[in-house]
């Protein structure tokens, strides 16, 4: 096309979440998220205590065991953030390196594949295939799963660092390291901070999915009403989760707001 | 020159020769405080090229937009072909005129044909009579219809961007052509080229032609008529380049045409037009002394051997025919370098000149045969005699017109 | 019991739910094109109705599939329809925001020019501007399948169709060795269709972008 597109991401096959359009938010624009979701936990608190809950419905929807399948949530969505980051970024590094050139165009075809792969697949796989449960095989099967949106995010960031710039930065002398260090990390961390947005959106989705494995978490609670057919105890659960998703990526857009150098 | 139109004209709307009318012609943008075309008023006549030439900012772009309401403007009228066009649907009137811009904006999911074919097909045109025109259209801007009908935009070079441009603007046969410094993002030899053809392509359509440019060499080359705009589309001055150039209304125009006035003059006269001069010639056959007699009877330097088929094949000085005695004429002696056609200007011919041996242009017609030189002398009497008669001219327009004091302005 | 054998003896079941799994995921990803593509067409050029409509079907995305299949279960009731009507939801964002990237990204030179030629609106955006942004708008429904294929299996759970359904059976056998091979044929089959729908998009991509921009 005749015009290249501002939005890295399009070409590249990564489905993120990414409303770049958030660049200007209004004080209206950043109250906008935390009021509304504010108002369905009131309303959805309002509903549950105008009901006589029956015992079963009172075992899953009380403050200990939703503030422990929140904590459980929170525990796991953080930690396999941070270990999908830790895994992808240097690897997305590395795959930019002028070495893997020719490869570069088959790698990210088979990723974005792979992205196909059902997350509970992943997650049960472990289960009877290993039985590998509990909280340790929530976070292999959380990172396995996240990995390849942030590696993708990654690679097609620092792919479109303006070669301009890095010749100008070879030209004046820098090393190959110094180029990396100085100026192509951080005129990608506009697309990390995207990959860590993605990552969190993607591993707090997920997340939900752990309970089948004994990992805890939202889903619990979701599990527990499907199970014994409460649908109370299922909206709850499934609100809480969308809430807790919608919030944790509003502080993550926001935080990448802020951490944004300036001038990009 | 029969007519100028600096102050503002009688609006009769009468002048069947008036292709364009622009009457009061403002545009205002919104949060802008002043006007970028104020009360713009000018007379376009059928068949001409009107080059409207100016500073950047001065509103040119804006003018030539309004005529087909790209930009709609804030008041004012529009006048085409006697009919009041400012408020007429604006895809109609689009489709009558053709439209070129610099960046060319060829549609680049379509061939070369399909781009011409348009405007065509959107006024109903028959596939039978699109498809000639297609052919015609790019016979005419010298691109082989078979070898790039076919194509796609992203093949061919800037400059052939800008023929299929110019093609596809005409494709709806428009009477009148607006073209945005259509050869602007072209290289100069490119683009020296283009305007050669976009000139005899006029000659022979006739088109009634709006062209904006910043370039005042490039106004002179190409304008029938040029409007010299200041700030807020104000006409400083509009008339012939000679006239412009020999009698600038104002030191507005005189700063904007800037010090090389007189040799921007010679773009306007082609060697055809003025008589050569002789130079001492012998042919290859002829002998040395034969040579030396000319030589000798002459005040040049050197005579010019010319072949069999009468074309210039060397010049030979007194020096190179006594080194070379012995050998036959066109052996001796160095190849002349600054040859050109009568189609040249005057200023192709002086820019030749001053790098060329003996400080002589050699002419020679479409098969090379020598037809006479150009020489410095001869440059220097054409921009006397162009100076004098235009001011002549002027003057007795001046007279004529009685001393209208409102030059420079509408 | 073998992988392979295990395949061969459900090849019947497999077909089956591949196709049902197919038609469903298909039938979002159209639903979701039209949609999308209507959506980005009315707001690309206002920026306050570009950002909200960016920001509306961005929230869809972020909320879990798990959740937004059990939300979805009460008005639905069980079977393809909250799967569908989810599937639709996240596929929304990448379609509108390449068909916004794609119809912002025409170069203004040809824009202008079609104008200049009399193409009204209709004909600028039917003729030159959609094609143009077609590459980009068929890439995010390209790779917006494959996620959508996925999040599929997750389906199951409110008794959508697909290969969803073989995971869970599977995981209601933990410990049997019938298990594994449930859950792999699940996520081969998956695998499978993921590879097919890709090749088909190829062939649609090439089909329908015309050679001067490719």
């Amino acid at each position: 096309m005749s015009a290249p597109s501002s939005e890295p991401r399009t070409d590249s096959g990564v489905v993120a979440q990414t409303p770049s359009a958030a660049h200007r938010r209004t004080l209206m624009g950043y109250l906008t998220v935390p009021v509304i979701l504010g108002l369905v936990c009131l309303g959805l608190f309002i509903y549950v205590q105008s009901r006589d809950l029956d015992s079963i419905e009172q075992r899953s929807l009380n403050v200990g065991s939703i503030t422990e399948a929140l904590q459980e949530h929170i525990v796991l969505t953080a930690v396999s953030t941070l270990v999908t980051l830790i895994i992808a970024v240097p690897l997305g590094v590395l795959l930019t390196r002028p070495l893997t050139r020719r490869v570069r165009p088959f790698i990210i075809g088979v990723l974005t594949i792979l992205q196909a792969v059902p997350t509970i697949a992943i997650l049960v796989l472990l289960a009877v295939a290993f039985l590998f449960l509990g909280f340790q095989a929530a976070i292999v099967g959380l990172v396995l799963y996240a990995i390849i949106p942030v590696l993708l995010n990654t690679m097609v960031g620092l792919e479109q660092v303006d070669a301009n710039v890095l010749e100008a930065g070879r030209g004046m002398g820098l090393s190959k390291m110094q180029v990396l260090r100085r100026l192509e990390l951080p005129l990608a961390v506009p697309v990390i901070l995207a990959g860590v947005r993605t990552a969190l959106v993607i591993n707090v989705g997920t997340a939900t999915l752990v309970t089948y494995i004994n990992a805890g978490g939202l889903g619990d609670i979701i599990v527990a009403g499907l199970s014994t057919n409460r649908v109370l105890v299922q909206i709850v659960g499934a609100a809480l989760t969308a809430v807790l998703a919608l919030l944790i990526d509003y502080i993550a857009g926001i935080a990448e707001d802020f951490l944004r150098p300036k001038g990009l | 020159m029969t007519q100028t139109t600096n102050s503002t004209p009688s609006v009769s709307g009468s002048d069947p020769s008036v292709m364009i009318r622009l009457e009061g012609l403002t545009k205002r943008f919104p949060g802008q405080k002043v006007n970028a075309v104020d009360e713009l008023t000018m007379d376009i006549h059928e068949g001409e090229i009107v080059v409207l030439v100016g500073p950047s900012g001065c509103g040119k772009t804006t003018t030539m937009k309004m005529i087909n309401r790209i930009i709609e403007p804030s008041s004012g009228r529009i006048i085409l072909k006697g009919q009041d066009v400012t408020t007429t649907n604006a895809d109609d009137l689009r489709r009558r005129i053709g439209y070129v811009i610099q960046q060319v904006g060829l549609f680049p999911h379509m061939t070369i044909g399909q781009n011409i074919a348009t405007v065509p097909r959107l006024i109903g045109w028959s596939a039978e009579r699109v498809r000639n025109r297609v052919d015609e259209l790019m016979t005419m801007v010298n691109m082989d219809p078979d070898e790039y009908r076919d194509r796609y935009p992203k093949q061919l070079s800037g400059g052939q961007q800008q023929r299929i441009g110019v093609a596809r603007a005409l494709g709806g046969d428009p009477s009148v052509m607006l073209m945005d410094e259509p050869f602007g993002a072209i290289d100069p030899i490119t683009r020296d080229r283009l305007q050669n053809e976009f000139l005899r392509l006029q000659s022979e359509v006739r088109k009634t032609i709006v062209f904006v440019t910043h370039d005042i060499d490039e106004a002179i080359k190409m304008g029938d008529r040029i409007a010299i705009l200041q700030e807020g589309s104000r006409i400083a001055q509009y008339d012939t380049p000679e006239q412009i150039l020999t009698a600038p209304a104002n030191d507005f125009v005189k700063d904007f045409i800037g010090s090389g006035a007189s040799l921007k003059r010679l773009n306007l006269s082609r060697v055809s037009e003025i008589e050569l001069s002789t130079w001492p010639t012998v042919t290859n056959e002829d002998s040395h002394e034969r040579a030396h007699e000319l030589l000798a009877a002459s005040d040049h330097s050197a005579v010019l051997v010319l072949d069999d088929e009468g074309r210039p094949v060397r010049w030979a000085g007194a020096d190179d025919l006594r080194r070379g005695s012995g050998k036959r004429l066109d052996q001796v002696g160095s190849v002349p370098q600054a040859v050109i056609e009568p189609r040249a200007t005057l200023s192709d011919a002086l820019n030749e000149l001053v790098t060329a041996r003996y400080a002589v242009t050699v002419v020679v017609d479409e098969r090379g045969r020598y037809q006479g030189v150009v020489d410095i002398d001869q440059i220097n009497e054409t921009i006397r005699s162009m100076r004098s008669s235009a001011v002549a001219e002027a003057r007795t327009e001046f007279a004529s017109e009685g001393a209208d004091p409102a030059q420079g302005s509408s | 019991m073998g992988f392979l054998e295990f395949l061969v003896k459900r090849a019947d079941d497999m077909l089956e739910l591949g196709i049902a799994h197919a038609v469903v995921v298909g039938a979002a990803v159209i639903i979701a094109t039209v949609l999308g593509v209507a959506l980005g067409v009315l707001t690309y050029r206002h920026e306050r109705a570009r950002d909200l409509t960016l920001a509306l079907t961005g929230s869809f995305l972020t909320i879990p599939s798990f959740a937004l299949f059990i939300l979805l279960l009460s008005p639905l009731g069980l079977g393809w329809r909250p799967v569908l009507l989810a599937l639709v939801l996240y596929g929304l964002l990448p379609v509108v925001r390449n068909t916004i990237t794609g119809l912002r990204g025409v170069d203004p030179a040809i824009i202008e020019s079609a104008k200049g030629m009399g193409l009204n609106r209709r004909q600028r955006l039917l003729r030159i501007e959609l094609p143009l942004a077609w590459p980009v708008i068929i890439t995010g429904v390209r790779v917006t399948t494959l996620v959508l294929l996925g999040i599929a299996a997750i389906g199951a759970i409110v008794n959508g169709p697909g290969y969803g359904e073989l995971i869970f059976t599977g995981l209601a056998r933990v410990g049997t060795p019938v298990a594994v091979n449930l859950v792999l044929s699940g996520a081969v089959g998956v695998m499978i269709l993921a590879v097919l729908f890709d090749l088909i998009f190829y062939a649609v991509q090439r089909l329908t972008t015309s050679r001067g921009i490719r």
